[in-house]
């Protein structure tokens, strides 16, 4: 099993999106089911080629992504395969926020 | 209560089933996909579904009462909603359906669209795109710039390309005629 976990995310048009990697992303911006991200790179640049705003990409040790799913801050979801598509209910971003500073995040410009 | 007992129990005659190909009304437009309204029941058709080639603004393409044909692709539980693509209906426009009919080891040129993570995205000029592990790729390679590459992998319905660099490839298709490593070895 892979020791890191990358979860993708396309921003929408309109989003500061390299500012949501500094500073995590606002449950007022993404009520609700808050920020869905995807494990595969591929499904992320499908719906970058629609929002053209780039990819955000988020890496997390596997130790600190299966506590953050066994807690229910990351929700695994069935838009696609199992283990491919998640939320983070806007409930629990300031903790999936405060987690993300001990990974490491990057956004890649359109 | 038996498996049996209980399907002819919940069996609806409205009732969508996977893969069945079902018509449904646009209500609802957002960024990321298209609700439709069938029979009462919800079906989202997320952008990427939506068509092969035209990556437009969905908003510019679609309006509220479209009726609008979907493959049910699957079931989210979370919520209740049915998963759809329109994309798929149309398999003569699928761009890695002609990638499936060329001989394997073909050397295509594409052109490095993402370094991000641990894969570079090359897209090719068919609109299709893949890619290829960042251990298996020369380190030159840079964002723009045109590459050979050989298809290592390919799920034609999903639209997924797993490629290698070709010059990393053992046994590449160079105008028709194979090139294996040993060959490669005595140029």
């Amino acid at each position: 099993m892979e020791n890191e976990v990358i979860l993708w995310k396309a921003p929408q048009l309109g989003r500061r999106a390299e500012q949501e990697i500094v500073d995590g992303f606002d449950p007022q911006q993404y009520p609700g089911n808050g920020p869905y991200f995807t494990t595969v790179k591929a499904i992320a640049e499908g719906f970058a080629s629609i929002y053209g705003n780039g990819l955000q990409e988020i890496h997390f040790s596997r130790m600190v992504f299966d506590n953050l799913v066994a807690r229910g801050v990351i929700v695994a979801d069935t838009f696609y395969d199992p283990n491919e598509s998640y939320c983070v209910p806007a409930a629990r971003l300031t903790e999936f926020n405060e987690a993300m500073k001990q990974g490491r995040c990057f956004y890649e410009k359109p | 209560m038996l498996l049996r007992e209980t399907l002819s129990c919940d069996m609806n005659k409205n009732m969508v089933e996977i893969g069945n190909i079902i018509e449904g009304t646009v209500d609802r437009i957002e960024p990321y996909g298209l609700f439709l309204n069938h029979a009462g029941g919800k079906v989202v058709v997320l952008g990427p579904e939506v068509s092969w080639h035209d990556h437009r603004n969905l908003r510019d393409r679609f309006k509220i009462r479209d009726v609008l044909r979907v493959l049910v692709l699957r079931y989210n539980y979370k919520d209740d909603v049915y998963v759809g693509s329109i994309r798929r209906l149309h398999p003569e426009l699928n761009p890695y359906r002609d990638l499936s009919r060329l001989r394997p080891g073909t050397v295509l040129q594409g052109k490095v669209t993402s370094l991000a993570g641990d894969e570079v995205t090359v897209a090719l000029p068919n609109g299709a795109f893949g890619h290829v592990p960042k251990y298996r790729a020369p380190s030159h390679w840079a964002r723009g710039q045109m590459v050979p590459v050989v298809i290592t992998a390919l799920e034609v319905d999903e639209g997924r390309l797993w490629l290698d660099a070709a010059e990393s490839y053992p046994n590449k298709t160079v105008n028709g005629s194979t090139e294996t490593k040993e060959k490669q070895a005595a140029n």
